[in-house]
């Protein structure tokens, strides 16, 4: 321990703590963490790691409560050991670091040679120099970022952005003075030990702790601390690709598939913005910059500095709650409830009943067809089958819009229908009186009109009609159909699988 | 080595004339109204030709419609002592043009450039294009295909020694897409992306084959300076790996600023539906370009493998997006 605050009894606990778990007689043991470092408080754990030369371990630590204070016991082996020196090297997380630092900055109890043994493995100027450098990636993906959100108006954001970056910042400068711990609460804790090891106040320390406010004064301190490359640049930031993220029309709507999974329905105002994107470029001047910061915190859209290089904050992209609108799809996509709304189905399902959505209007309209045959001829029989048919296949396109994939049951459907909070008892009526005999076109006429109104389908074309209107009816599931490709989806006919040929692999 | 190349000024003659100068030989470039060359790195230096063969690219003016492309007899005269190897890159590649345009240039050309090679017993390395397949049961799709068929059969029936170089569709670099030149699947390209033409007559299983120029020019270089090994043969100069209309859709999918386009099989499609706008775009370009949304064609390049060893390393979805990238950068889609 580096000073003497908050000492706990170590050994004592570590006694207690070792009567507790089965650790192998000759292993080395250390005291690792925060009071190992001297920045504990009475209430910080007390972290025991337990170096084993044999088999690895499980990383799940034993959790002890032990005289009031609470124990993590870890065990590594040797070989766990020099595995994560390697990857520290190679290819430095936040993880593996934060793991080598607290044993290189442990306290040994027991089997100190072990540990002295493993610590020559990473000489601590080489692990300070690493911590360094990847808290200065870290402050200039955070400072750019922060330059980006400024440029995109979210002023809050650039500040809390600048704020971080400049955290990071003091953290690199901190590492490259032997400082390498990697939690930041103990920052302030950190400047003074750099302070008291020098003999004296740091101007960097003091401009510090004075306090910095605004992206670019933040930007300003964090160059003094080494950070450099983060002022703002000609041209501003770039709009970037990100992976996985597909737009796909379904008539004028336009919806961002996320990772093959989330789907974002647009609405017109939103559409416009994300329309305005071009990889490579500035945003576009007259684009809606609140939306576009959406985007980008939404994962959809990336960033890139004039150079070239990618921003990339130490942030996962947000999923917003989902959509509650209900119907949740009509054959125009999703329902948007404002700019930017989160289906609340998945890819596959979305796009499964909204094709299923078309089709039962398509459906509808060729047992139509077949009722004004059956009627023609006088044939009670067939027409009674068709009118039948002619409801239950309507009625599926309300459970579509509902979201529902598959569908239940044809002869369920019309008993069913007061499941679904969007449909009134009048329709529900309306679709049991249609579906029984005797057969009237005009009640199941009636009941297409009713079912395509609240399930968004109104002035679905007679795709049977004419040519120009099974055209029309091709148009509008198309959109549908190349999703589902996209997605590789559930297609509802085997028709639609042979309309896109290569979509289902042929190619 | 002197090398003679027609259709300097072109997409691929300029590539072919830049590395032959670059490996030291002496090349005379041909071009029709062009006084200037440029590769996709930008102006080649030429002089003009004197009569002498000189390092570097010499620049001559021709008419390749004409017997002897138009040339003095005198200058045909330097030519054919010249122990040159000629490389035939001239042609109209422009679709919806005439007939007579096709013949002219295509045919007639290759005729004139092949009587300037048996002269001057010229090996004679003939560009010609992998679509001369057609539609696989002996019509063609436009006059262009048409043209360059009937080119090649007048090459291979002729007595001069000769190599076929059949490219699919050439396109900008492999490394970064670069090209100079945007037509045929460039002006396809922006109308899709721009939202001119929405729903097109199509397969999703379609295949297009795009070769990067580089990859061309390479290939007729190599045949150039080995062109003992592969006298009489037919290589193919493509891709090797198409992408389909499907994978088309799906990267143009990737843009947010480009339209994805809605290919409806030929048989249900109706020009008749179309928005007015649309339907002019169709009449007027996107017929043109049917066929190729279509034809499942894909080509084999083995006796390319056999001889040049360098394949495209940039093919199929990533190649799409590598010509995509490099069009928006530069603003020619946007």
């Amino acid at each position: 321990m580096r000073t003497g605050q908050a000492k706990p009894d170590v050994d004592r606990l570590l006694t207690l703590a070792l009567a507790q778990i089965d650790v192998p007689g000759q292993s080395a043991v250390v005291l690792e963490g925060s009071i190992a470092e001297g920045f504990g408080t009475p209430s910080s754990d007390v972290d025991f790691l337990v170096l084993v030369d044999g088999e690895d371990r499980p990383a799940m630590p034993t959790v002890l409560f032990l005289d009031g204070r609470r124990v993590e016991v870890r065990t590594r082996s040797l070989r766990q050991v020099v595995e994560q020196f390697d990857a520290a090297l190679a290819e430095p997380d936040e993880d593996v670091l934060d793991r080598c630092q607290r044993l290189l900055g442990a306290v040994p109890l027991r089997g100190e040679e072990v540990l002295n043994r493993l610590r020559a493995l990473l000489p601590a100027d080489v692990f300070a120099g690493t911590v360094s450098a990847w808290f200065t990636n870290r402050a200039r993906h955070a400072l750019r970022y922060a330059q980006a959100m400024a440029e995109l108006d979210q002023f809050d954001d650039a500040a809390d952005w600048a704020r971080f970056g400049l955290l990071y910042s003091a953290k690199s400068w901190a590492a490259r003075r032997g400082e390498t711990y990697l939690e930041p609460k103990w920052l302030s804790s950190q400047l003074s030990r750099i302070e008291r090891r020098a003999g004296a106040p740091q101007e960097l320390v003091r401009r510090y702790r004075a306090g910095v406010a605004g992206v670019a004064d933040c930007v300003a301190l964090a160059e003094d601390f080494g950070v450099t490359g983060c002022r703002p640049a000609p041209g501003g930031v770039r709009l970037r690709r990100m992976p996985d993220v597909t737009t796909w029309p379904i008539g004028d709507r336009l919806h961002v598939v996320r990772d093959g999974v989330d789907v974002f329905a647009l609405d017109e105002h939103a559409g416009h913005a994300w329309r305005s994107i071009v990889f490579g470029r500035p945003p576009a001047e007259t684009a809606d910059r609140g939306l576009l910061a959406q985007f980008v915190r939404l994962g959809l859209v990336g960033l890139h500095w004039p150079d070239g290089a990618a921003i990339r904050p130490a942030s996962r992209p947000t999923t917003p709650s989902p959509g509650r609108a209900c119907p949740v799809l009509s054959v125009h996509g999703g329902t948007v409830v404002g700019p930017v709304t989160l289906v609340p189905l998945p890819a596959k399902r979305f796009c499964a009943a909204g094709l299923d959505l078309v089709w039962s209007n398509v459906l509808a309209e060729n047992a139509r067809e077949d009722l004004i045959g059956a009627l023609d001829v006088g044939s009670a029989e067939v027409a009674e089958f068709a009118g039948r048919r002619m409801a239950q296949v309507a009625c599926r396109g309300l459970f579509s819009a509902a979201g529902i994939h598959p569908l239940p049951p044809d002869a369920a459907l019309t008993r069913s229908l007061a499941e679904l909070p969007f449909v009134d008892d009048g329709l529900a009526a309306q679709a049991r009186r249609a579906e029984r005999p005797p057969v009237s076109l005009e009640e199941l006429d009636r009941l297409v009109v009713m079912v395509r109104a609240t399930a968004g389908a109104a002035g679905f074309p007679s795709s049977f009609g004419s040519a120009a209107a099974w055209q029309r009816t091709i148009e509008l599931g198309h959109d549908w159909l190349r999703l589902a490709a996209h997605l590789n989806a559930d297609l509802p006919i085997q028709d639609a699988a042979d309309l896109l040929a290569a979509q289902r692999g042929t190619a | 080595m002197n090398v003679i190349v027609t259709g300097a000024a072109g997409l691929v003659g300029a590539e072919v004339c830049a590395r032959l100068a670059a490996a030291g030989h002496s090349v005379v470039a041909l071009t029709h109204r062009s006084t200037a060359l440029a590769d996709h790195r930008g102006p080649i230096p030429t002089t003009p030709f004197t009569g002498r063969f000189a390092a570097g690219v010499t620049r001559l003016a021709v008419d390749i419609t004409r017997p002897d492309l138009g040339l003095t007899p005198r200058q045909v005269d330097y030519l054919c002592a010249g122990r040159c190897t000629l490389v035939h890159a001239a042609a109209v590649t422009d679709f919806g043009r005439e007939d007579s345009v096709y013949d002219a240039v295509n045919v007639h050309g290759t005729a004139h450039a092949l009587a300037l090679a048996r002269r001057g017993k010229m090996p004679f390395v003939h560009v010609s294009t992998a679509y001369v397949c057609g539609e696989g049961d002996g019509s063609f799709a436009n006059g262009y295909e048409r043209s360059k068929y009937a080119a090649e059969r007048l090459a291979n029936g002729s007595k001069v020694d000769v190599v076929v170089i059949r490219p699919s569709i050439v396109v900008g670099t492999e490394s970064t897409g670069t090209t100079r030149v945007f037509r045929n699947i460039y002006v396809m390209l922006r109308l899709i992306a721009e939202g001119k033409v929405g729903t097109l007559p199509g397969r999703y299983d379609a295949c297009l084959d795009l070769v990067a120029v580089d990859r061309v020019a390479d290939l007729v270089t190599d045949a150039v300076h080995r062109f003992g090994e592969v006298r009489g043969q037919t290589l193919p100069a493509i891709a090797g790996r198409p992408i389909t209309l499907r994978e088309c859709s799906d990267v143009f999918a990737e843009y947010p600023s480009l339209r994805v386009p809605r290919f409806v099989p030929p048989e249900v499609f109706q020009p008749d539906a179309l928005p007015p706008e649309q339907r002019r775009y169709h009449d007027r370009v996107v017929r043109l370009y049917e066929p190729y949304f279509r034809r499942r064609t894909v080509f084999d390049d083995s006796a390319t493998r056999a001889f040049h060893r360098r394949r495209p390393a940039l093919t199929g979805a990533a190649h799409l997006r590598q010509l995509l990238d490099y069009c928006l950068a530069i603003g020619y889609l946007r």
